[in-house]
């Protein structure tokens, strides 16, 4: 799915956080987001999500102005789990679109396998370490496989390993037609899996 | 004294687990989606809801006798001294609490649970199971807050059922009558199985809270 | 185990739902709403003759109890569809402004001054003179509880003062404004005097040490009377209340008013006097 971002002006208490004119993400690509903190970042991700509301300006979704909500999955920066098991939060997503039981195991097989998630699949996700709860956030937003993907610093609390494999899923993703909007503020993974890599300064979108 | 207490007993636990229930559905229905959104009169909502909170249960028993009593907008129905009448007063007065406590302890989480449900495609009816879910061991202790203040409520019955024997006596109202009429050791049997059912109750939200955790 | 206690939960919320829904609904029997003061009721009185009432009818009658100034003005309201009360001026200032039809008399009982062995004011000794014992109370300044609720033991208290002529003010006079049990119990704690129906006094007699010092007298006459709200001004249950009212002024029932108190206190709490 490919985002058109028109105009959208953002304020928060009296400071512009986001004043972006035009910018187009295209379809079946990777962009990385980098920019100091308090850049609208995140913000920029839960307006692209529909999490937050722009003060002005509009977000065109494959050229539309409202799409499928199951057809965008995102991660939060703190993602919260739900209190259950790390089994139910994962299949959180696929629970809402009304998905059978037959492809949920399926698809569980096939995320599942990139971290290694045996025994934690049945502890309740309130008891997780903070590097587990991303893995977890991860994999309930990846397993969805939807158009859209928004990632907001998915890694960061990730030891090294795991970072990688996350990168080679989220590289994955986009191998099966997906969007990926990720935010991070780590320069070489920027350059290890970005296909556009974008500074948010001021507010404003500058090419790197 | 069986005969007679028990009928009692038995009345003042279906009024009160009545009226807390009504409460609860319309307080909790109306608090989860208040303490999300934000708008201009929120404050004042919840100001006006603090106050009622706290409001003297003769003066919602006057509210409700004036407007059940034949005279008054509702008297057509006859409703005045019947259960019907404790439910609705007991309502009112317990529909406050569950609001302004739901609120007030969902406020800092309802937001963050309802981002995260949205984004992984949730409609607004999944957002709404999910924060009662979430925040069920909270509801589930305000809804017996709002149960204690029913069942150990006095005067607004008292006004409204008009206490009338096997039909509107409950508990509380028992007590008072037996009181004022010197019989201190009816009134105190009665007492102690009120505080015995609170305790009953405590121990099961204790249950649900373990096995939550 | 979890979730068969959270099954248990949801059904019995369910259930008790149900079964309230059930109770509240099924009130569609005979029965209609008979305002009394508190006298009637804490006597026991009520409790010994409606049974036989509702055995005999199937007519269920649901008794509130209040003093009688709040009986009347639930009359007045239509709140209430039949008045048993005792305080005669003021039920046929209630008839002549049409707010019943007719007022018949029930029964009466009498009033006692009832107050502390010691008796500090000396009222036993105005030979059963309520007007008299009034005015040692006030003359000694000891204390005097009053109902103050405007029922019509509060009632037949102020006509006496009024034929006295007495201001009450001070600290000896007590205004509780609550029901004749509380009052004389009240009265006992304090060591102090009050009017009370002979009925509700002797019922309570076990429980207190409050003596009679002053009785017999006939100003101290309490007649209860039994009206109908006026079926003009306000929808009531007409028929239940007729029958309710004929039962009560019969023969059988004013005989059954009598007996009550014989066996327990070796009187009568009420002596019936309907005019045929």
């Amino acid at each position: 799915m490919s985002v058109r971002i028109c105009n959208i002006q953002k304020t928060y208490n009296s400071k512009r956080v986001l004043d972006i004119e035009n910018y187009h993400f295209k379809e079946n690509y990777i962009y990385v987001i980098r920019g100091k903190n308090g850049e609208g970042k995140s913000t920029l991700l839960n307006i692209i999500a529909g999490i937050e509301k722009p003060d002005y300006g509009e977000v065109l979704y494959d050229f539309k102005t409202d799409c499928l909500r199951y057809d965008i999955s995102m991660m939060l920066q703190k993602p919260y789990l739900f209190n259950t098991t790390v089994y139910e939060n994962i299949i959180m997503g696929l629970k809402y679109r009304k998905i059978n039981k037959n492809e949920i195991d399926k698809r569980l097989k096939r995320y599942c396998s990139y971290f290694k998630m045996g025994e934690l699949m049945n502890k309740n996700a309130k008891k997780l370490s903070g590097g587990e709860s991303q893995r977890v956030a991860l994999l309930r937003s990846a397993i969805l496989e939807s158009k859209l993907m928004l990632l907001d610093e998915p890694t960061s609390s990730m030891d090294y390993e795991n970072t990688l494999m996350a990168e080679k899923l989220i590289l994955d993703m986009k191998n099966k037609g997906s969007t990926i909007i990720m935010v991070t503020h780590d320069m070489s993974q920027a350059k290890r899996i970005g296909d556009k890599i974008i500074l948010l300064e001021d507010g404003r979108i500058n090419y790197d | 004294m069986a005969s007679e207490i028990l009928p009692v007993i038995f009345l003042s636990l279906i009024v009160s687990f009545t009226s807390t229930f009504i409460a609860s559905v319309i307080g909790i229905s109306a608090a989860v989606p208040f303490s999300i959104k934000n708008f201009k009169l929120k404050k004042y909502i919840l100001r006006i809801n603090e106050v009622l909170m706290s409001m003297p249960p003769v003066l919602m028993g006057l509210i409700v006798y004036v407007v059940l009593s034949k005279e008054g907008s509702l008297g057509n129905y006859n409703l005045l001294f019947t259960p019907f009448a404790m439910i609705i007063a007991q309502t009112l007065l317990v529909m406050p609490i569950v609001f302004t406590l739901t609120v007030s302890s969902l406020s800092k989480v309802s937001v963050e649970i309802m981002k995260n449900c949205k984004v992984l495609g949730a409609g607004r009816f999944e957002i709404f199971i999910s924060i009662i879910n979430e925040c069920r061991m909270q509801i589930l202790s305000i809804i017996t807050t709002g149960f204690g203040r029913a069942i150990s409520e006095v005067g607004a019955v008292m006004m409204v059922g008009g206490n009338i024997k096997g039909h509107t006596r409950v508990m509380t109202t028992f007590i008072a009558f037996e009181t004022g009429k010197g019989n201190f050791r009816e009134a105190f049997i009665i007492g102690g199985i009120l505080l015995f059912i609170s305790l009953i109750v405590n121990t099961l939200i204790h249950c649900f809270k373990g096995e939550a955790e | 185990m979890k979730k068969n206690l959270t099954k248990f939960f949801y059904f019995s919320v369910i259930f008790i739902f149900c079964l309230s829904f059930l109770s509240c609904t099924s009130v569609n029997e005979k029965s209609f709403i008979l305002a009394t003061t508190t006298s009637t009721q804490d006597s026991g009185l009520l409790d010994y003759i409606l049974p036989v009432f509702e055995k005999e009818t199937g007519i269920k009658v649901k008794v509130v109890a209040k003093g009688t100034g709040e009986a009347l003005e639930m009359g007045k309201r239509g709140d209430a569809d039949c008045l048993l009360v005792h305080a005669k001026s003021k039920e046929e200032q209630f008839v002549n402004d049409g707010y019943a039809l007719k007022r018949y008399d029930v029964m009466y009982n009498d009033f006692v001054i009832v107050g502390p062995k010691e008796d500090r004011a000396q009222i036993k000794s105005t030979g059963n003179d309520p007007l008299l014992a009034f005015k040692k109370i006030y003359e000694n300044k000891v204390a005097f509880i009053s109902r103050g609720d405007e029922s019509g033991t509060h009632t037949k208290e102020k006509e006496i003062w009024k034929k006295l002529n007495i201001n009450i003010k001070g600290e000896w006079y007590i205004s509780a404004g609550t029901g004749m049990g509380a009052v004389l119990k009240m009265a006992d704690e304090k060591k102090a005097y009050t009017l009370t129906d002979r009925a509700t006094y002797l019922s309570m007699k076990d429980k207190i040490s409050l003596v009679i010092l002053v009785e017999k007298n006939p100003i101290l006459y309490n007649q209860y009377g039994i009206m109908m709200v006026n079926p003009k001004k306000h929808k009531i249950k007409e028929k239940e209340v007729q029958t309710f009212i004929d039962w009560i002024l019969s023969d059988k029932t004013q005989k059954l008013i009598g007996e009550y108190g014989r066996d327990k206190y070796g009187q009568s709490l009420f002596i019936p006097n309907a005019k045929k």
